[in-house]
């Protein structure tokens, strides 16, 4: 049934083929986002166009739109305040998709195009890829080239074209295109930019970051999500070294892990300080991850919670970038730790408290039970499906799953840990990230959340991670993280800041000369501009195109192989002849005796063509 | 082509040829382009429509010597030029000069006389002398030569080969008289009584004063670029064999500023020039198909370059 239709040259198919492509280009920004229902919707209209386009069946005009006032309807009645960004969207997809059963006219394709630009840029409110450009580069160029397809076949009515033809307004397209890219670097640093998106609501809030209470069981659902979280611009480092602290927990419920002490430690580092740049995406939390243990965050706004937890003072909605400074190998003192750290509640059974003396039985020292404590857990499997929930989900994984993930690892040693008398916290934040070479930089995704263990140990708080033989990933599809991350650092973040910068750069005093040589530049230009304009206006002031462009407008068109005196003499009304006529004689005088005009021939001329236009108005 | 001849001069000679030459107005005012452009004519038409008429009213109206040689294929070189005959009483050679000593001179079938007489006549018009027995005599000024051929007759002819046609500054037809005017002939009976009676309305001075005048008529670089443009185009033309020569170029300034003289103008608009090329171009070229109109493919490339300003 396809077959007559990719087989037929006609430029109707063509453009047909090109609309749909664009579409569907612009479609796959985001499909990601809208419910299932509509994808499908959208496929079975377009499916269905094939087969009307086929069949030459066109969708009356007035039918489609009820279609679409249908489709508005039926998107808005999932719409609420919080998201009314999403049911925009699915109505414009659907009413794009319409488009295509109507009988297609220059018109249709027009507003098919006008959509999937608007696609596009909703596709922008809900993620920031650098995929965004790509298929901003292939629609518009693909609409350049149909726009120019639809003009040929306006133009020469013709309904096949030849495949030189079709190069060369393919050629044609691209040169357009790409010319229009200077222009667009010149808005894109020239124009003013808001620091936040501008439709900054409503949209499906990231599930990435944590927040200042963990449930067991939550973190799962990040685990399988491979959103990237944070871009981290630095040396490689190894990969034990890689946790990224974000938030510490002291406090378990039996559910839960929440965090009551504030600000009143007594703690010191020491270790050495390595610096690097964290682009982190949009959170929607307060804590920024920094590499463990943090030293310093270079960041207006933000207040330390915690020994190495920092805090924004509102959610981060939009990517921030940071410096930060953090400890390595680093020993991490307190003289004397809170009693929140010994904390058990009370859910916690006999049973789980005599597992954890039978395991750790006949221990010298802390470390011993630490060890056996980790030796123990090691014989639980690492798993992100069926994780034990109820009401004591801790004691559901020891003795019942056995399965779990970093969550019920953690949480079980620092409750074991607890009852030996060793004061524990659990860290959240994520570990590991792939290092990209290319670039230079870590890329910590949402699966790397994790949740890890800190003991206090003879004055020194130590990390260890029972969870922590789980496979890091390896292979990273690195040059399209590159250009994620080439985009994000160059485009995305370039913001007013930047453009301040680019401003002040360009004023500073080094550049002295250069700034003068710009001056003469723009002068040169300016003047040349100038002269330019003034030749044009000129020639087109001059007498010789004032008296065409009169009687052009009477309709009457000189030939270029006339002469003036021939073209004249053919016009038809006796009284503007013989005023052309007149004209012509004086310029001729002047113009083939090689003499310069001069002001009275000027005024003479002029007031000849006065009348002849007085002439050409009455008639 | 009358009403475009402006000046009063010029407009009384024409209206006064006109008075016994009916109906043959184009013919005279391109005709007398020709004199004062110091060129010939060589007019191709058939006989008896009044090419000698012609000549013999221009001669008297103009106040010049007039010459006739019947060409025929015996004609000698020196049936025109003139030759020395021995005188007894002298003892010496005396040149008795041939009909080409004349200021107009009509040469009538021009294509029945052998190559070696018509380039004796060439030779003599490019050159405006003669040498007859190694002695050169010079012609008289103004010369002007009207020469004809039978379109038709090609039993015995020779015809002019083009680069002694290129020789000619304009190549006309006279062409039948027009209705009225062929009525006024028949009416009155044959003129030719008339054209010898006809009084002179300029003299030889005069003529010669007017031609100074038109050399010095101011044509722009404009044209000249154009008419340029125009002998370029003839050359790469892929109908024409032989395209126009610089010959051709010259004579189309000459006969334009003439063109502009007799519009009473002293500078050269392209009007004169594009009205005069279809009689100054198209006997110069040759065509690689002879079934083409020269005429008709001058016209087409003039068509095609476009006409300044």
């Amino acid at each position: 049934m396809l077959l007559p239709f990719i087989k037929s040259p006609k430029i109707d198919n063509i453009i047909y083929f090109l609309s749909f492509i664009i579409i569907i280009l612009a479609f796959s920004g985001i499909i990601s986002y809208i419910s299932i229902t509509i994808t499908l919707i959208f496929a079975l209209i377009l499916l269905l166009s094939i087969f009307f386009h086929i069949r030459n069946i066109y969708i009356n005009q007035w039918i489609i739109n009820i279609i679409s006032l249908f489709f508005m309807f039926y998107s808005f009645l999932g719409f609420s305040i919080e998201d009314i960004v999403l049911p925009s969207v699915e109505a414009l997809t659907l009413i794009s998709a319409i488009r295509f059963w109507g009988k297609k006219t220059w018109r249709e394709y027009f507003q098919i195009y006008l959509l999937a630009m608007l696609l596009l840029g909703a596709s922008a409110l809900f993620s920031i890829s650098w995929l965004f450009l790509v298929r901003l580069v292939f629609i518009f160029v693909l609409t350049v080239f149909s726009i120019l397809l639809i003009t040929y076949v306006k133009e020469t009515s013709q309904s096949f074209i030849e495949k030189r033809n079709f190069l060369e307004i393919l050629t044609y397209s691209i040169l357009i295109s790409t010319l229009s890219i200077p222009l667009s670097i010149f808005f894109f640093l020239f124009l003013p930019r808001t620091p936040y998106p501008l439709f900054d609501i409503g949209l499906a809030k990231s599930k990435t970051g944590f927040s200042s209470t963990v449930n067991l069981g939550t973190v799962s659902s990040i685990e399988e999500d491979r959103t990237v979280v944070m871009r981290v611009s630095m040396n490689k480092i190894s990969e034990e070294q890689l946790y990224w602290r974000m938030i510490t927990f002291d406090t378990f419920n039996g559910r839960q892990w929440i965090k009551n002490k504030h600000l009143d430690f007594n703690t010191f580092i020491t270790g050495e300080k390595i610096r690097y740049t964290i682009i982190l995406e949009p959170s929607y939390e307060n804590y920024l991850p920094v590499l463990d243990f943090p030293a310093t965050v270079y960041l207006k706004g933000i207040s330390i919670e915690y020994p190495g937890i920092f805090k924004t003072d509102s959610s981060i909605e939009r990517q921030l970038k940071y410096n930060a400074e953090s400890y390595m190998n680093f020993t991490l003192y307190e003289v004397e730790p809170s009693k929140i750290y010994l904390q058990i509640p009370k859910i916690i059974s006999e049973k789980f408290k005599a597992l954890t003396d039978e395991i750790t039985n006949h221990s010298k020292d802390e470390r011993e039970i630490i060890e056996k404590i980790l030796n123990f857990l090691s014989n639980y499997e690492y798993s992100l499906k069926i994780l034990p929930k109820g009401d004591n989900p801790v004691e559901d994984f020891i003795f019942n799953t056995k399965k779990g993930n970093c969550e019920y690892f953690a949480t079980s040693m620092a409750l074991m840990l607890r009852l030996k008398g060793i004061p524990s916290r659990v860290v959240g934040g994520f570990r590991g990230g792939s290092y990209n070479n290319f670039g230079g930089y870590y890329i910590v995704r949402a699966s790397d959340a994790h949740l890890w263990v800190e003991a206090w140990i003879k004055g020194q708080w130590i990390r260890f991670d029972p969870s922590g033989s789980r496979p890091i990933r390896v292979s990273e599809p690195v040059i399209f993280n590159f250009f994620d991350y080439l985009w994000n650092h160059i485009v995305i973040n370039y913001d007013f800041k930047a453009q301040l910068k680019l401003a002040k750069a360009l004023k500073q005093p080094d550049i002295k000369f250069n700034k003068n040589f710009l001056i003469i530049l723009l002068f040169l230009l300016f003047l040349f501009l100038i002269f330019i304009g003034l030749k044009f206006y000129n020639k087109k002031k001059e007498p010789l195109n004032r008296f065409l462009n009169i009687l052009k407008k009477a309709g009457i068109e000189r030939k270029n192989n006339l002469g003036l005196e021939e073209f004249v003499m053919n016009i038809d009304n006796h009284l503007l002849r013989e005023k052309s006529l007149r004209f012509v004689e004086i310029y001729y005088k002047i113009y083939f005796k090689d003499e310069k005009l001069k002001k009275s021939d000027l005024k003479n001329l002029n007031k000849i063509l006065g009348e002849i236009d007085e002439i050409v108005k009455s008639t | 082509m009358i009403e475009k001849v402006k000046n009063q001069k010029i407009l009384n000679i024409v209206n006064h040829l006109q008075s016994c030459l009916h109906g043959k107005e184009k013919a005279i005012i391109l005709s007398l382009i020709s004199i004062f452009s110091k060129g010939h004519i060589l007019i191709e038409d058939l006989p008896g429509l009044g090419k000698t008429s012609l000549a013999i009213a221009l001669s008297r109206a103009l106040a010049l010597s007039f010459g006739r040689i019947q060409c025929t294929n015996d004609l000698l070189p020196t049936d025109i030029t003139g030759l020395s005959i021995y005188n007894k009483n002298t003892g010496e050679f005396d040149f008795k000069p041939g009909p080409i000593f004349n200021n107009i001179v009509l040469v009538d079938e021009i294509n029945r006389a052998t190559p070696k007489t018509q380039s004796a006549l060439l030779e003599a018009m490019a050159e405006e002398q003669v040498t007859v027995d190694g002695k050169t005599y010079r012609l008289p000024k103004p010369f002007f030569v009207i020469a004809t051929q039978n379109p038709i007759e090609f039993y015995g002819t020779f015809p002019l080969p083009e680069g002694q046609l290129d020789r000619f500054m304009l190549k006309i037809s006279i062409g039948y008289p027009g209705q009225d005017a062929e009525r006024e002939i028949l009416r009155r009976g044959s003129s030719r009584e008339d054209l010898y009676t006809l009084e002179s309305i300029i003299d030889k001075d005069e003529i010669i004063k007017i031609q100074d005048e038109i050399r010095k008529i101011y044509i722009s670089d404009k044209i000249i670029n154009w008419i340029l443009d125009f002998i370029e185009s003839t050359r790469i033309d892929n109908r024409i064999l032989l395209g126009l020569s610089t010959r051709a170029g010259l004579a189309i300034t000459y006969t334009s500023k003439t063109n502009a003289y007799f519009r009473d103008r002293d500078y050269v608009v392209p009007e004169d020039v594009k009205d005069i090329i279809p009689y100054v171009t198209p006997h110069r070229i040759i065509l690689k198909d002879d079934s083409l109109s020269k005429e008709e493919v001058i016209l087409s490339i003039l068509e095609k370059i476009s006409t300044p300003p």
